[in-house]
């Protein structure tokens, strides 16, 4: 909402320092976010008169004017195309600063001596698209009734604030100046009264011009009508055009005014109709016929349809209700009788309509936000007698005001005890009932309940809980102890889950890793890129209907295609390579089409310049640290991965994941890296072996340990770890651990042969071990090996 | 006493720790020039024997004690020659360990939660995609409210949408549940935007709620007031602002002093002195019926801020697309 400070000062008392008007409004709810103040940096600018004006002797686009401000007659050299002898205009003297502090002092413009200057409305800082378009083109031309000699500012209204206040949704009564001026009146203490405009009710010639009916109540509450005789179509009075102005808006005659200003005032949208052209005296409330053409006021041909509400005359439709009347019975100059209508339109229906015409106004704006029923009369009240103040027209007496079912203004019952239990302060009846009274609620206080009756334009209070509000923000929230809910102790539960996906964050950057954040959701085309068979979930993913665009608009399956396109940005831009890892869902359509989908919290870890065993070795670190007992890995068939350089995790035998060395295939399409290796694991199955394993102390060994390192000789494709395994399990209860530390393939071990090293470590809990032990051990181990797979040690 | 003055002049005169062991051996050891006057004590007289024995042992003590203080002279002397030949080059850098790094988003999310964890709130999650009624019509937004135009949300169907607020796990964490609940949720948002330096289609939100009997908008002041100065520090003011949300009545804005001017007005609040840090309220007692909550036995209030801003501000990234980018050379800063 944005308004000139000096209209709302036309209601109310506001105090001169802004800064602190400001926050005030803040406070108390009507956030005001800016407020600038037009007149600039404007100084020594007054109202002249153009006494004569010649073409320059040296120019020929170049005027050269006597201006009089009343007592001195000065010399102006103009390069204006508009101004004509006897105008009145904005003479910028010698010595004088315009609006964005340019300095204006007496120069020589082609020989001629020029005194000043005449100033167009941007000089004087008037917004684009705000002044008359006169007065944007050329020299700001003033009426003629105007006083000489007047400071430019008191003329044009620039001594003013526009002000702009942030309003809330379920305060649309406040987009008005007579909302805002009934804030400020709470705000500052003291009840704001609407105005109200007296008719003379006997008469109702209104009847025999114009007949109204409304033919779809539900989506028309009310529609009130009146009338007046034209007497001239012109400039609406500068008072008018200064605080339209000052609100952001053009003016343009004294009609169209009139409707803008009452709709500023009250936020009740009007419009006028040329009654002339409107068919039979008749307007009718009606939906569209399909596929009926309609050209707005902005002469575009709109196409319309059978949802959408039109006011209509005898025949035709003439304004698309709420949105845009039509070029057909729009005012003109030659316009005698003008029909001005304030109805209540449905605000979705409204909406609606001007979404599928595209076509947004500030009164469908306003309709769509809600607008209070009472207020139609009011403002229609209001815009006729305007026009007869301001000497446009006259009454043709009386009032059309169709109208179904409209609730009276709420009322609302308060304790103030329950109020005070529930803010936390103690107020008596009587200081709450007075705010509601500053905000214009009827009260009447009995013991400690207060009931309120609702002011008549506000539709937003139901409930004493809304009550409470109004009467706490008048209170002020500032005002309210701070305290720190003594009445409730509870601890609530620890989440273990989040906590562990925490720990697992913590571990992955233990070791380098980098805690990546990337969208939720991709392209169809990068997901399918994974190659993923038809009958695997991940290969459908789940669609927004409304994407941004094609490249956002599937959830992933997959979170390794946030995690490649982050490798494939920091290996191009030649940054290190780093382990990046994620925690984030995928998403996978649920069987059950009517419930939602699958989310599924996974780990991904990937990094470039690495290798198969890398990534292995963060999985099993996770492993040991967390205690997960139970991990096993089987050659994985994922068409994204390496064949021959993957595996699936399979914990206790089930499926939790893979990883490995990614395809060529989609290392070409992300554009990264073949070096790429990266792993996609369930977090819920890690976390459930985590939280189901519990630590219970084995005595610490009180001997030392004995470490024998082992070369044996085996196939080049037989499995080194099956094998490593076969040693723990034939190595007797002294065997504590069996790793592999290197890896040797050559001719000179033997074609298609290859050596592997393990370190064995064995330790017993009785005695320290003696060489024999250890010898038999060994042999044992070799016999095993040798009798099952015919590996030898290496000589 | 020649004896004694002949060793200890030997003793100070040599010049390794070899010397010393053949010195000990004249002297002290079992042929020893000192070792074979003890063993001629038994031919003194009874008088004479306690003098020359305790003499002789006094003269025994001396040597022992010179001997081995030039024992430990000399190895003292070795250990530093060893240690002058081995000195390094200590600018030269220490073995690369790889330094991990935290997402500053998550480190914003990690304090907010320590901070709630204090107070004996703890985490809960809700789904990303989410049911229309837990979105809207359950937090009391009308139907006709633009938030939910094709236009600001994402839908899957009809009653399938990405959550556009984090405010549906309050409603998932009050179905089924019986007060007290105390709880707060990090998360991903989603709503309409095009992505820029300000907006993102996919943005982060912390909500919070408690609900028990006796809470007020008094409580909800303290503690929000107590969680800024806990994030900002124990000289951070707290403003509350009326504001409007649907599910909760009355509402609030709540705006802290700037950290970085304290509230003198500067860049980062934009010369106003404050930072507005979260919305919230008194729990809508039509939120805790739908909800299966007796509103008239307990009260409550919520809380939502934006995550990502709060980021960008502490920080100082000027730009909310790095958050999204994952560039190490972002990454490593944190």
């Amino acid at each position: 909402m944005i308004t000139s400070i000096t209209w709302v000062k036309d209601y109310t008392e506001i105090p001169d320092d802004m800064k602190s008007f400001a926050e005030r409004m803040t406070i108390t709810g009507t956030i005001c976010e800016n407020y600038e103040y037009r007149g600039g940096l404007i100084s020594n600018i007054v109202t002249a008169k153009v006494n004569s004006i010649e073409s320059h002797p040296d120019s020929d686009h170049l005027w050269v004017c006597k201006v009089f401000d009343g007592e001195k007659e000065y010399t102006i050299v103009t390069g204006a195309q508009n101004v004509r002898q006897g105008d009145i205009v904005p003479l910028a003297r010698n010595d004088s600063t315009l609006h964005d502090g340019r300095e204006i002092k007496t120069g020589v413009l082609r020989g001629i001596e020029s005194q000043g200057m005449l100033c167009s409305a941007g000089e004087l800082g008037i917004k684009a698209g705000i002044a008359p378009k006169a007065a944007e083109e050329g020299i700001y031309i003033l009426p003629e009734d105007t006083k000489l000699g007047v400071d430019i500012k008191e003329v044009l209204g620039l001594d003013d604030y526009t002000t702009e206040f942030e309003l809330t949704n379920n305060r649309q009564d406040c987009n008005s100046v007579l909302g805002i001026a009934s804030e400020v009146g709470a705000a500052f203490g003291k009840r704001f009264v609407f105005p109200a405009y007296e008719f003379d009710s006997s008469k109702n010639d209104i009847d025999n011009y114009l007949t109204v009916s409304v033919e779809n109540q539900n989506l028309c509450r009310r529609y009130t009508a009146r009338m007046v005789r034209i007497k001239k179509i012109e400039p609406s009075p500068m008072w008018m055009q200064v605080r339209l102005m000052g609100s952001g808006m053009r003016p343009i005659n004294n009609v169209v005014d009139v409707s803008n200003f009452v709709m500023m005032e009250t936020g009740q949208p009007l419009h006028t109709f040329d009654f002339d052209k409107l068919a039979d005296g008749k307007i009718v409330v009606r939906t569209a016929a399909k596929d009926e053409k309609f050209i707005t006021l902005d002469g575009v041909e709109r196409v319309l349809d059978e949802d959408m509400l039109m006011i209509c005359d005898g025949q035709r439709s003439v304004c698309v209700a709420g949105v845009m009347g039509g070029e057909n019975s729009d005012i003109t100059d030659d316009t005698k009788v003008v029909v001005i209508e304030a109805a209540n339109f449905n605000g979705t229906s409204v909406r609606n309509t001007s979404k599928k015409l595209g076509l947004r106004t500030e009164s469908s704006a306003r309709f769509e936000k809600g607008i209070s029923p009472f207020l139609t009369k009011y403002a229609c009240d209001r815009a006729a007698s305007l026009l007869v103040e301001i000497g446009a027209a006259e009454y043709i007496d009386g009032v059309i005001d169709v109208k179904g079912e409209i609730a009276e203004p709420s009322e609302v019952s308060m304790d103030m005890d329950w109020y005070n239990s529930f803010i936390g302060i103690d107020l008596t009846p009587q200081r709450a009932a007075g705010y509601l009274d500053l905000l214009g609620f009827d009260t009447v206080i009995d013991g400690s309940v207060i009931t309120a009756k609702t002011p008549r334009f506000r539709q937003d209070i139901a409930i004493k809980e809304d009550l409470a509000e109004e009467v706490t923000r008048m209170f002020g929230y500032d005002n309210i102890p701070q305290t720190r809910m003594e009445t409730s102790n509870y601890i609530s539960p620890r989440n273990e889950y989040y906590s562990f996906k925490q720990k697992l964050k913590q571990l992955l950057i233990g070791i380098g890793g980098h805690d990546i954040l990337t969208y939720s959701f991709d392209s169809p085309s990068r997901i399918k890129a994974f190659g993923f068979d038809q009958d695997d979930k991940r290969s459908q993913p789940e669609v927004i209907v409304n994407p941004l665009g094609e490249d956002t608009s599937a959830m992933r399956t997959t979170i390794l295609t946030g995690l490649l396109s982050t490798l494939k940005l920091n290996s191009s831009k030649k940054n290190e390579a780093r382990l990046m890892f994620e925690i984030a869902c995928a998403f996978l359509k649920n069987e059950d089409k009517n419930d939602l989908p699958e989310s599924i919290d996974r780990l991904a870890v990937g990094k470039y310049d690495s290798d198969f065993y890398e990534i292995k070795s963060v999985i099993e670190y996770i492993a040991d640290v967390l205690k997960i007992s139970g991990l096993d890995y089987e050659r994985a068939k994922e068409p994204f991965l390496h064949p021959g350089r993957s595996a699936y995790v399979l914990l206790n035998g089930n499926r939790i994941g893979c990883f490995g060395q990614i395809h060529p295939g989609l290392a070409k399409y992300y554009e990264a890296p073949e070096s790429v290796c990266i792993a996609e694991i369930d977090v819920e199955p890690l976390y459930e072996a985590y939280n189901g394993h519990t630590v219970h102390m084995r005595p610490v060994a009180k001997y030392p340990a004995v470490h024998r390192d082992l070369a044996l000789v085996m196939d080049e494709d037989t499995p080194a770890g099956d094998i490593g395994k076969e040693i723990l399990s034939s190595g007797g209860d002294n065997l504590i651990s069996c790793d592999v530390f290197d890896v040797y393939v050559s001719d000179v071990i033997g074609k298609n042969k290859k050596s592997v090293a393990y370190n064995l470590v064995f330790r017993s809990e009785e005695s320290t071990l003696t060489d024999e032990m250890i010898e038999e051990a060994v042999n044992n181990i070799l016999t095993h090996l040798k009798d099952k797979y015919g590996i030898t040690i290496r000589e | 006493m020649k004896i004694k003055e002949q060793v200890l002049s030997a003793i100070e005169s040599v010049g390794d720790l070899a010397s010393i062991e053949n010195l000990r051996v004249e002297y002290l050891g079992k042929k020893g020039k000192l070792t074979s006057i003890l063993r001629g004590m038994g031919s003194l007289s009874a008088d004479e024997r306690p003098r020359i024995g305790k003499l002789a042992n006094e003269v025994r003590e001396a040597i022992e004690t010179a001997l081995s203080e030039k024992k430990k002279y000399f190895e003292e002397k070795a250990v530093e020659l060893k240690l002058s030949s081995q000195f390094i080059d200590i600018t030269l850098p220490g073995k690369k360990l790889a330094s991990g790094h935290e997402h500053p988003l998550y480190l914003v999310i990690d304090e907010m939660l320590d901070i709630f964890g204090q107070l004996g709130f703890s985490v809960v999650e809700g789904p990303e995609i989410e049911w229309v009624r837990n979105n809207f019509d359950n937090l009391n937004v009308p139907l006709e409210h633009s938030s939910r135009d094709y236009s600001d949300t994402f839908y899957f169907t009809d009653d399938i949408l990405l959550r556009t607020q984090t405010s549906p796990v309050q409603v998932r964490a009050m179905t089924g549940n019986q007060p007290p609940i105390k709880i707060v949720s990090p998360g991903k948002v989603y709503r309409k935007d095009e992505i820029d330096a300000t907006h993102s289609p996919m943005f982060h939100q912390l909500e919070g709620l408690i609900i028990d009997e006796g809470i007020t908008m008094a409580d909800l002041k303290g503690t929000l007031d107590y969680v800024a100065k806990l994030m900002y520090g124990e000289d951070t003011q707290t403003r509350f602002r009326p504001h409007q949300f649907y599910f909760t009545e009355p509402s609030a804005e709540m705006d802290a002093s700037c950290f970085a001017c304290h509230g003198k007005g500067c860049r980062i609040c934009k010369g106003t002195g404050w930072i507005e840090i979260l919305g919230c309220g008194m729990v809508h007692p039509h939120v805790l019926e739908i909800c299966g909550i007796d509103p008239d036995k307990y009260t409550g209030f919520a809380f939502g801020m934006g995550l990502d801003r709060m980021a960008m501000l502490k920080y100082d990234i000027n730009d909310l697309r790095l958050l999204f980018g994952n560039d190490t050379e972002f990454l490593e800063q944190f």
